[in-house]
């Protein structure tokens, strides 16, 4: 062999190669995607974490609620019709005729009755269902949820964790055998079935063809692949090469760089990830509501937005994230002011700070990472030191839950709403008080606020403009208290190929991508 | 030997001083090997120094790997002077600046919170130099008296110690480390111990080979007759007799080790943000690879400078005692 035949050769394969690579990259078959999301189980009871990636295809809900900016609160899904009685104890939802569930069964009152009844019992977000006292069928295609006090049932029933209806043939065969879903069963109604899975490497889902939506239309995918990969910058890469079509968690630090590459529209969104600071307000100095107000004057919201996220955040309004009832903008914010955190320094009786607190965040969380040395050397401005600790979550908060006393001064949390109602959630968990730690991680208590927000929770149901103008009074309360620091509600950004057309990101559905809308744009 | 072998740690400084200063005498001769050759004739044995002194003539590269060891150590020893942005080098963020290329005021770039990358490579130096000197240092002070007494008293405790050692071994040392760090928390400390922990059997080995070679030889059965107990023919013999492998496996080692705590940093069980540490550096940049390719690639590269220059060296040494050279 010489030399120039086989560059000749080589650069043919090359050619070759990169004509597939564009050409694959059109199919119309595969909607071939990158994700982070691993699968802790496929059982749609248990679900409550990344694996609602591929739920949110397999399965559906009663009710989906809609983007931030909808007209309408909900799209029927199951139901097609509810109604609430007008005390908010009994709430009526009409199913939809003829849906079929990927075994072949079919949708009636009995199939929601036994979803939600196991959900309740054995669910990993079991506790959603809390207000509720009993399901009843009422007939063939009405189901009735009972209430032990008013909720919204409607957010309830739209949840990502905790709502899916199932098959009752696959919830006879969990019953006689508990790790029935585990070997990947998916027994929804939704547009994809679960047609292959291999952990930790890719799932395989294939368009079912008895889906009540139907497939009449032109340019929906019939298989999505998704590659599970952990890391942001491979996903990056695999986006670029062509090897997919979509990648669903790109580095913020690429953001630039790819909005300026015309083969992708870049969209920016408002997500529900809310990064939170915990102040100790039980141990000294952080229990004199002075400093911790010159705390709240001294952290960099701009500087911690832009290491953080680059940019794609919003400073946070308490601990509610943007777009999440009940967020309000009539609650107060700190700004930077060094000046005005030095006085309430001196007032409280540390003039020039002079001690040292202790900071705890997940060694795992990036953006924690990137920012809480930013914090720590804008607390050194005022003459307070910072000692950093970065610990695994799990020790995080194990001793953050252990004493008080004996804990961190400064605790960052990253935190979400489990289903889109931040003031039972958010609120109540992280603020509410409580003897045993658990979320309430500044160790706050508050009469007043607790008030507001148990007043609040009860007439989210029946009444949500008093619920929200409850929830405002009590948010304002507490910043004012600054029990909290509020440093950022993270935004996120993806990268659509211009071939591409109907995707669309969902704040009450954080963790999950619809694959059924994307089609081939033209 | 004993006395030759206790006076090597100075010998890779006066190797470096006197290849500079004595390089004339050197010049005289037409060429190296002639010259050398010339002298087996006449000269009597050679010392240290002038074994060191042709190792470095024939061995350019040995000279260019003391000269960035002995560089390393200034820029360690000196960072606070040296370093343009000293407070930056300690962690200071400065978030006006953040991800600049390269340019006069920031020599090699910034990193994503603006602070100089040039003053955290410089101070990134201590850990990258001293963490892999205690991890060698501290298996060294447990593998090697072990090894000694495992050759020298052989039958079970010979049994036990190796056994024990082989279980070591059996995890590649890496994912042991990863495996103590993940227990005790991620931090530099934590590292270098869990690195001492796992990388003490190869000094055990090595020590035992030359406790066994010499158990049975004139001088050590001499000491036996004359009385002397174990552990201070242990003392006396054998221990001097290892510090020339050890010196040459440490060397060699350190270059190993300083990848070893900087990939523990790089995976977030080593040094902790917001440390100076060249893997945790790598870390911070790798997703800015693409856009700010100087975030990583200048801690990157001081990385294998550093790593290179420790395995020249101790390449160096392993010719400089190599018995084919006594001549």
């Amino acid at each position: 062999m010489t030399k120039a035949p086989s560059f000749v050769r080589f650069a043919t394969l090359a050619l070759v190669l990169a004509l597939l690579g564009v050409v694959s990259a059109q199919s119309t078959t595969a909607l071939r995607v990158a994700s982070t999301a691993s699968v802790t189980t496929w059982d749609p009871s248990l679900s409550f974490s990344t694996e609602a990636v591929y739920m949110a295809n397999i399965y559906e809900p009663l009710l989906w609620a809609n983007a931030t900016g909808s007209t309408e609160k909900f799209t029927p899904a199951l139901a097609t019709s509810w109604e609430t009685s007008a005390d908010g104890l009994a709430w009526t939802f009409h199913l939809r005729e003829g849906v079929k569930f990927h075994d072949g069964e079919s949708l009636d009152a009995d199939a929601v009755v036994r979803s939600i009844d196991r959900h309740r019992t054995i669910g990993g977000a079991a506790f959603i269902w809390a207000p509720v006292s009993d399901v009843v069928a009422v007939d063939d295609m009405t189901v009735r949820f009972d209430l032990a006090y008013p909720a919204p049932l409607d957010l309830i029933a739209a949840s990502l964790y905790g709502a899916w209806i199932v098959s009752p043939a696959a919830l006879d065969a969990a019953e006689a055998d508990e790790g029935y879903f585990e070997a990947g069963i998916g027994a929804g109604t939704g547009p994809y079935t679960l047609a292959e899975y291999q952990p930790d490497a890719e799932v395989v889902l294939s368009a079912f063809g008895d889906y009540w939506g139907g497939w009449a239309d032109a340019g929906h995918f019939q298989n999505v692949v998704v590659s599970i990969v952990s890391d942001q910058v491979l996903q990056e890469q695999m986006l670029l090469a062509g090897e997919v079509d979509l990648a669903l968690s790109l580095p913020p630090t690429s953001y630039a760089s790819i909005s300026a590459d015309p083969r992708y529209a870049v969209q920016t969104v408002v997500t529900p990830f809310n990064y939170v600071g915990f102040l100790n307000t039980v141990r000294a100095p952080l229990d004199d509501v002075r400093v911790r107000q010159a705390i709240s004057y001294a952290v960099p919201y701009d500087d911690i937005i832009a290491v953080g996220a680059e940019g794609l955040g919003t400073q946070g309004r308490g601990p509610v994230p943007q777009g999440i009832y009940p967020w309000s903008e009539e609650v107060p914010q700190y700004h930077q002011d060094l000046d005005k955190a030095r006085q309430l320094l001196a007032e409280a009786g540390h003039e020039g700070g002079g001690f040292t607190l202790r900071l705890t965040y997940a060694a795992e969380n990036a953006i924690e990472r990137a920012f809480a040395p930013v914090l720590a050397d804008a607390l050194g401005e005022i003459g307070i030191q910072v000692e950093i600790e970065p610990l695994l979550f799990n020790q995080q908060w194990a001793i953050a839950k252990a004493d008080p006393a004996e804990a961190q001064d400064i605790f960052l949390l990253l935190y979400w709403p489990t289903y889109s109602d931040a003031g039972s959630d958010n609120l109540w968990s992280m603020f509410h008080s409580s003897d045993v730690p658990f979320f309430n991680l500044s160790y706050w208590r508050n009469s007043v606020f607790d008030d507001l927000v148990d007043r609040a929770i009860e007439l989210t149901g029946t009444d949500r403009a008093t619920a929200q103008a409850l929830y405002v009074d009590a948010m304002t309360l507490l910043v004012n208290d600054a029990a909290g620091l509020y440093f950022l509600d993270a935004g996120a950004w993806y990268a659509i190929p211009t071939y591409l057309s109907g995707f669309e990101y969902n704040i009450n559905y954080p963790f999950a991508t619809f694959f059924y809308p994307i089609r081939l744009a033209n | 030997m004993r006395r030759g072998g206790s006076g090597v740690t100075g010998a890779g400084w006066r190797m470096f001083v006197g290849g500079l200063a004595v390089g004339h005498t050197g010049d005289r001769e037409p060429t190296g090997r002639e010259g050398r050759e010339g002298q087996d004739d006449l000269a009597p044995p050679r010392s240290t120094w002038q074994r060191a002194l042709s190792v470095l003539k024939r061995d350019p590269l040995a000279l260019f790997g003391i000269c960035c060891v002995v560089l390393l150590i200034v820029v360690a020893a000196f960072a606070p002077k040296l370093a343009p942005y000293p407070a930056m080098g300690e962690g200071r963020s400065s978030v006006s600046t953040r991800v600049s290329a390269p340019s006069k005021e920031f020599v090699l770039g910034t990193d994503r919170l603006g602070r100089d990358v040039l003053s955290r490579i410089i101070y990134g130096a201590r850990p990258a130099l001293i963490a892999p000197l205690i991890v060698v240092l501290l298996a060294v002070a447990i593998g090697a008296p072990l090894g000694a007494i495992a050759g020298l008293m052989g039958g079970w405790v010979d049994e036990a110690i190796m056994r024990v050692c082989d279980l070591f071994l059996a995890f590649p040392s890496l994912l042991l480390a990863m495996a103590i760090v993940a227990l005790q928390g991620p931090s530099l400390t934590n590292a270098v111990i869990a690195l001492a922990v796992s990388w003490w059997p190869w000094y055990t080995r090595l020590v035992r080979g030359v406790a066994l070679s010499l158990r049975h030889q004139a001088f050590v059965e001499a000491a036996r007759a004359l009385g002397a107990s174990t552990p201070k023919i242990m003392l006396r013999h054998i221990l001097p007799n290892s510090i020339t492998p050890i010196l040459v496996q440490a060397s060699l080692d350190v270059g190993t080790v300083i990848l070893a705590t900087t990939g523990l940093a790089f995976i977030g069980l080593g040094s902790q943000p917001p440390a100076a540490d060249w893997g945790l550096m790598i870390e911070d940049g790798r997703a800015l690879l693409r856009t700010a390719w100087w975030t990583s690639t200048f801690p990157g590269l001081a990385i294998f400078l550093a790593v290179l220059s420790f395995n020249l060296v101790g390449d160096a040494l392993r010719d400089l005692f190599d018995p084919k050279e006594y001549r």
